[in-house]
C-alpha cells in the first residue's frame, strides 16, 4: 500500500539522519539534522522565545500549525524520532504482524497534566522539566546517551579483537562513557517508553506524551483523516488488530481520530477497501460528537500557547534558578548559565556531535577542560541546537565570545617548579592570550643547563576561555592555566594579527637579493 | 522475509556499516625493522642544499637533484614513511602547518623512485580530522596517490627504549617510524613560544603519543633525545612562510614572512641550524639543537659542512 511505505520511508530517512549524526559530521549531514531537530515542537516554541532568528522561528511554527492542521497526528510518525523508535519496537514485537492490538478507551487528562507541567515550565524559563517531558529530548538521549556509546563500545571491541589478527578495518574510537546518573535517568525512561511500544504500540503517545495531548486537542482541525466507510465495512476486526494507536473500534466501526498517528497500517490489511485516508472537512466519523466546542478546542490550544511567550517574558526574569553544578563554562552562543538552562531541554544533539567532546552531560550539558577543548575555529553546537539554548553564533561572532577567562597560578608551573621549559599552554592558545615572557629562576638548581627559560603572561582581554591551555598543561596535581567560567559570557577583543591585512609580509627587493645567513 | 530473517540481516549490514563510521584515514601493520645507515654514494655531495626564490615544489625538484636525487633515499619497492607538520587546524595561507604542495611533491618524487608504499601521518595537537582536512595535506597527499594514516589511536604506537638517553629513556613511537624503510622529514620553519623556533628535530614530536610528558621533563633534553632512537634519512625544512611570531599555531597569515627558501639535508642538526640561521636566531641559543650536538647527533657548525646554494 502505497501511504504505508511512503510513510516508512520517510520515517526511515529521519531516524537515519538522527543516528547518522551521531557517528559522521558532513556538511550536508549537519544541515540536515539541523532542520529535523529544529521543527520539532517543543524545541520550536523555545527556540521562538529565545528571541535568536525570529522570523525562521516564526516561519517554523506557522509551517508545522500548517502541517497539523493538513495531516493532523502525521507529525507523530514521520518526524517525532521518538515516535519512529518505538514503531521500530512494535515491529521487533512482532505485534503488528500478528494483529494483536485492540480498542481501548482512552483519557486525554494524564497526557494533558504533563502538557501543563511542560507549559508551567516554560513559562517560568526552566528546559530541564521539558527535557523529561518532550519526546524529542527524549529520544535525543536515547541515541545520544544509550545508543551512540553502545556503538561506540562495541565498535572499539571489535576494532580490538580484530587488531588481535592484524586486521585494521576498524579503528577504535575514544569517546567519554556517560556517566551513572545520565545512563540510569536514560535507561529508566528507555524501559518505560520499550515496554509500552512492545506490549501497546503508541500507548505513550496517547497517555504520556504532552505533544500528543497538544495533537489531540487540534486534531479535529486536521483536514486529512483516516476514513472508515460504514457501507462498506463488515467488522472483520482486521484493522482493529493492526492498529498500533489501539483507536479503530470495528464492532462500532469508528476511527477515533484523535488519537489516530497515521501509520496507514490499517490501509493496507482491510479486505473491503473500506479504509481510505481522505480529506474532510467535516468531522464524519464521529457524527454525534461533531461540535463546534470541540472544534474550537483545538484553536483555543493554540491561542493559549501563543499566550505563553509573553507570560515567559514577564515570568523569566525573576525565576529562580537552582545551581546544582557551581561554576560551569556553557557553550559559546548560550549567552549565559540561567540563559541557556532556561531552554536547553538536554537532547544531547550538541553533545553528540562535539568534534572535540568537550560538551559533556551532567545536570545539565556543560565543557569538561580537564580532558578536551572548545575548538576555535568550530561554532557546530550553535548550528545544531533545536531549542536555541545554544543561539546561531557564526564563526566570526563565536571566536569574539568569551566563555571564562584563563587564571595562571605559577606556584604549579612546570618552569617554576623545576626549572626546564614547557610553554605547552601558550603554544596551543588560539589568540595567544596566553604568551611567554623571559624567566629568571629565583634559585638555580642543578639540573639547569644555560638553557633560556620563559614562563607564561597573560593578556586576558584576548582569551575567549576555550580551555585548551588547562587541557594541555601538565602540571601534576593540579594544573598551574585553567579557565574560570563566566556565569554570563563576556566578549573577547580580536588579536591584531587579525585585525589588519590578512597577507604575508613580503621580502623588499634589498632583502630577496641577500644571500643565505651562512 | 520474516522478523528472525530481517534482524539477521539488520545485524549483518550493521557490522558491515560498522566499517563506514569511521572516516579515519587507513593504517598499516608492523613489521620487525632493523634501522642503519642506508643512504649511499656520499663522497662529493654536499651536505646541505639551501634553496631561494621559487614556489615550495621547484625548490624541492632542484635540491633533491643535488644531494643526488629521490633514488638516493628511496629504492624500488621500499615502504617510506614522510612526516610533514600537519599539528594544527589552520588553513595553509596561516602557515601553521607544511605547504602541502610541497608534501605532494615530494610524496610524488618517492613514487617516481619506485617506492611500494608512501604513508603520511602526524600526531596532530588539534583534531585529527580537522587538521589533516584544513591544512589541505590530507587533499595533498590523495592527489599524489600516497596514503594518510592515522596518528591518533594510541595502539599503533609502541613503546620502545632510548638508547642513551638521560630523559628520554623511554617513549611510545608510532609504528611506522619503526618500521618504514625510509623516513622523510618535513617540517615548517616557525617562532615557537616554548622553544624560540621549531624546525627540523623538533617536528619529530609527532612521531610519539605522549607529548605531555617531554613538556613535564626537561622538553629541551627530550625533544634532542628522541634523535637517540631514529633519525629520519631525509630532512626538508619548508621555508616558503616563516612565521616570525605568534607560533607555532599563527594567529593569522600577517604572522608570517614570505622568505621562499627550502633547506634540505641528511643532517638533521645542520639543517635545523641552517633553518634557524634563516629565522634570524643563533643555533647555540636553541637548547634543543644544542643538545642534538651535544649528543653527536649532527653538527650544527655550519662552516664545517659542505653546503650548495641555489637560486631559483
Amino acid at each position: 500500500m502505497k501511504l504505508k511505505l511512503f510513510r516508512i520511508l520517510a520515517a526511515s530517512v529521519v531516524i537515519t539522519i538522527f543516528t547518522a549524526a551521531l557517528f559522521l559530521s558532513l556538511d550536508l549531514l549537519n544541515r540536515a539534522v539541523s532542520l529535523m531537530a529544529g521543527v520539532q515542537l517543543i524545541p520550536a516554541l523555545y527556540g521562538a522565545a529565545g528571541g535568536a532568528g525570529l522570523f525562521l522561528q516564526v516561519a517554523i511554527l506557522l509551517g508545522l500549525a500548517l502541517f497539523i492542521v493538513l495531516t493532523g497526528r502525521l507529525y507523530c510518525s514521520i518526524i517525532c524520532p521518538l515516535g519512529i523508535i518505538q514503531d521500530g519496537i512494535t515491529f521487533l514485537s512482532g505485534r503488528t504482524k500478528g494483529r494483536k492490538f485492540r480498542f481501548r478507551k482512552s483519557t486525554i487528562w494524564v497526557q494533558l497534566a504533563l502538557l501543563i507541567v511542560l507549559m508551567a515550565a516554560f513559562v517560568i524559563g526552566n528546559g530541564l522539566i521539558a527535557g523529561y517531558l518532550e519526546p524529542y529530548s527524549i529520544s535525543g538521549r536515547f541515541l545520544g546517551a544509550l545508543l551512540r556509546p553502545l556503538l561506540l563500545w562495541v565498535n572499539n571491541l571489535l576494532a580490538g579483537l580484530l587488531s588481535i589478527i592484524k586486521v585494521r578495518a576498524l579503528l577504535p574510537v575514544e569517546f567519554e562513557p556517560p556517566t551513572i546518573p545520565v545512563l540510569s535517568g536514560t535507561l529508566i525512561l528507555f524501559v518505560t517508553v520499550g515496554v509500552m511500544a512492545f506490549t501497546r504500540g503508541r500507548l505513550y503517545c496517547n497517555l504520556l506524551c504532552p505533544v500528543g495531548a497538544l495533537l489531540r486537542l487540534t486534531s479535529r482541525l486536521a483536514i486529512f483523516k483516516i476514513d472508515l466507510n460504514h457501507e462498506s465495512c463488515n467488522s472483520c476486526g482486521l484493522c482493529e488488530k493492526s492498529c498500533k494507536a489501539e483507536c479503530i473500534d470495528s464492532a462500532k466501526r469508528r476511527v477515533e481520530s484523535e488519537r489516530c498517528v497515521s501509520c496507514f497500517n490499517c490501509l493496507t490489511v482491510c479486505p473491503k477497501s473500506a479504509l481510505s485516508y481522505a480529506p474532510s472537512l467535516r468531522a464524519n466519523v464521529d457524527a454525534e460528537r461533531r461540535s463546534f466546542f470541540l472544534k474550537m478546542r483545538g484553536a483555543g490550544a493554540g491561542a493559549l500557547l501563543l499566550s505563553l511567550f509573553p507570560l515567559r517574558q514577564l515570568a523569566a526574569k525573576g525565576a529562580p534558578f537552582k545551581d546544582k553544578m557551581g561554576p560551569v563554562t556553557v557553550p559559546p552562543g548560550a549567552k549565559g548559565v540561567e540563559q541557556f538552562y532556561g531552554s536547553c531541554s538536554r537532547c544531547h544533539l550538541c553533545i553528540a556531535s562535539c568534534p572535540t567532546g568537550v560538551i559533556q552531560p551532567a545536570h545539565a550539558p556543560y565543557l569538561d577542560y580537564e580532558k578536551s577543548y572548545c575548538e576555535y575555529e568550530c561554532n557546530l553546537c550553535s548550528q545544531l541546537c533545536p531549542t536555541n539554548a545554544i543561539a546561531p553564533t557564526s564563526l566570526a561572532e563565536k571566536q569574539l565570545i568569551q566563555l571564562g577567562e584563563v587564571e595562571f597560578i605559577k606556584k604549579e608551573c612546570i618552569v617554576y617548579k623545576s626549572n626546564t621549559s614547557c610553554g605547552a599552554c601558550s603554544e596551543h592558545c588560539p589568540t595567544k592570550a596566553v604568551y611567554m615572557v623571559p624567566y629568571e629562576p629565583e634559585v638555580v638548581t642543578a639540573n639547569m643547563g644555560e638553557e633560556l627559560l620563559f614562563i607564561p603572561e597573560l593578556d586576558s582581554s584576548l582569551c575567549v576561555g576555550c580551555g585548551i591551555c588547562q587541557m594541555v598543561c601538565p602540571a601534576e596535581p593540579t594544573k598551574a592555566i585553567t579557565v574560570k567560567p563566566h556565569r554570563v559570557h563576556k566578549s573577547a577583543r580580536l588579536p591584531e594579527s587579525k585585525v589588519n591585512g590578512k597577507r604575508p609580509r613580503e621580502l623588499t627587493p634589498e632583502e630577496s637579493r641577500e644571500d643565505f645567513p651562512f | 522475509m520474516d522478523r528472525r530473517e530481517f534482524i539477521k540481516k539488520g545485524l549483518t549490514a550493521t557490522a558491515a556499516a560498522g566499517t563506514t563510521f569511521l572516516l579515519q584515514p587507513t593504517a598499516c601493520t608492523p613489521k620487525d625493522k632493523e634501522f642503519g645507515a642506508k643512504v649511499v654514494g656520499k663522497g662529493d655531495m654536499p651536505d646541505l642544499v639551501a634553496i631561494k626564490g621559487g614556489e615550495a615544489a621547484r625548490m624541492y625538484d632542484a635540491g633533491i637533484k643535488a644531494l643526488g636525487g629521490i633514488e638516493r633515499f628511496v629504492k624500488k619497492g621500499q615502504t617510506v614513511v614522510v612526516k610533514p607538520n600537519i599539528g594544527w587546524n589552520v588553513p595553509p595561507e596561516n602557515g601553521g602547518n607544511t605547504n602541502p604542495e610541497l608534501v605532494q611533491r615530494v610524496v610524488e618524487s618517492c613514487f617516481e623512485a619506485g617506492a611500494g608504499k608512501v604513508y603520511v601521518f602526524d600526531h596532530t595537537c588539534n583534531t585529527e580530522a580537522s587538521c589533516y582536512k584544513n591544512s589541505g595535506i590530507a587533499e595533498a597527499v590523495k592527489k599524489a596517490k600516497g596514503t594518510m594514516v592515522t596518528g591518533s589511536v594510541q595502539s599503533h604506537y609502541h613503546e620502545v627504549e632510548i638508547p642513551g638517553a638521560e630523559v628520554l629513556k623511554k617513549t611510545e613511537v608510532h609504528e611506522l617510524i619503526m618500521n618504514a624503510d625510509v623516513f622523510i622529514n618535513i617540517p615548517v620553519l616557525k617562532n615557537h613560544m616554548a622553544t624560540l623556533v621549531t624546525a627540523a628535530i623538533k617536528n619529530l614530536m609527532g612521531c610519539i603519543w605522549d607529548r605531555m610528558a617531554y613538556h613535564y621533563s626537561d622538553l629541551s633534553r627530550s625533544i634532542a633525545e628522541f634523535c637517540l632512537y631514529r633519525k629520519p634519512d631525509l630532512n626538508i625544512v619548508d621555508a616558503y612562510t616563516v612565521m616570525t611570531r605568534n607560533g607555532p599555531r599563527g594567529v593569522s597569515p600577517e604572522d608570517l614572512k614570505l622568505m621562499k627558501m627550502q633547506i634540505i639535508s641528511t643532517d638533521i642538526v645542520a639543517a635545523d641550524a641552517a633553518a634557524i640561521k634563516i629565522y634570524g636566531a643563533e643555533p647555540e641559543s636553541i637548547a634543543h639543537v644544542k643538545i642534538a650536538h651535544e649528543l653527536g647527533i649532527g653538527n650544527m657548525n655550519l662552516n664545517e659542512l659542505k653546503i650548495k646554494k641555489i637560486t631559483i
